[in-house]
């Protein structure tokens, strides 16, 4: 899987706000016109119109017109590889723990110098 | 265990030492060197400036080549908490910068270490929402999963 930075860049930059992310929740209950999106907030139609325009710029929301409104609608894809990118540090994370539990319990305990001193390790031969 | 979602990740291991010991494994370049790289890689340099607004970089080999993990650090509260941005950067691009915390929490001798990322910043707003964006969060994944 080639991660496409700049997409995965856009997705959480689209996601780092909440009004897109409840946005993104109600198209996630169905489709929506901009009038209905904009009703449970306070602010402005152009305002959720600028929400949306980040939103479909980062492949999450489609918007198409259907006579004279303008339906919404989710695209999960772009959150499915955002959550397949962050995945990805699990298996990173796991196998750094391993190797912390190994070094930690494996080696004998120092006698820990207090915090702020800057103590030299004693050298150890790690296997 | 671990749980993941399309922005955030959290794990968490217990390790037979003390919480005092893994804080500094984290956080001393000596140590560190030791440890923190997958087991089919080698850590080249590791620089630490401890302090809140400090820089760390790890350097590491691996079979594909270097890869360079750094970032800020946010919080430091010894022996307990660490928070620090992390960002991969490779040769030609920089990855997208993600915010970790870790807690070192004390389980009698030993220490429960959790691990939270976080795939975009620090947003005020994110903590009033935040219940409500769990719930949204598991309807949005159901559409994918």
């Amino acid at each position: 899987m080639v991660t496409n930075q700049r997409q995965l860049d856009r997705t959480f930059g689209a996601l780092a706000d909440s009004t897109r992310r409840l946005i993104l929740a109600r198209l996630a209950e169905g489709d929506s016109t901009v009038g209905e999106l904009a009703r449970p907030f306070e602010i402005s139609r152009p305002a959720i119109s600028k929400h949306l325009r980040v939103l479909e710029r980062a492949g999450l929301v489609q918007r198409a017109r259907d006579g004279r409104v303008s339906r919404c609608a989710l695209d999960a894809g772009p959150m499915r590889d955002a959550a397949l990118w962050v995945e990805t540090y699990r298996e990173f994370w796991e196998s750094q723990l391993d190797s912390l539990q190994e070094y930690l319990e494996s080696e004998p305990a120092p006698s820990a110098p207090p915090v702020g001193v800057d103590a030299t390790p004693t050298e150890e031969n790690s296997s | 265990m671990t749980t993941a979602t399309a922005t955030s990740l959290r794990l968490s291991r217990t390790i037979k030492a003390t919480p005092q010991r893994v804080f500094d494994a984290w956080t001393q370049p000596a140590q560190m060197q030791q440890w923190s790289c997958p087991e089919d890689a080698t850590v080249d340099d590791v620089r630490v400036d401890l302090r809140v607004g400090g820089e760390y970089q790890i350097r590491m080999k691996g079979s594909e080549g270097h890869h360079t993990a750094f970032g800020t650090y946010r919080e430091i509260d010894p022996p307990r908490r660490l928070v620090y941005t992390w960002a991969w950067r490779e040769a030609d691009h920089m990855d997208t910068e993600t915010v970790v915390t870790v807690e070192f929490r004390p389980q009698g001798e030993h220490t429960e270490v959790v691990i939270q990322q976080d795939a975009f910043p620090d947003n005020d707003t994110m903590a009033a929402h935040e219940q409500g964006w769990g719930s949204c969060l598991n309807r949005l994944e159901a559409l994918f999963n």
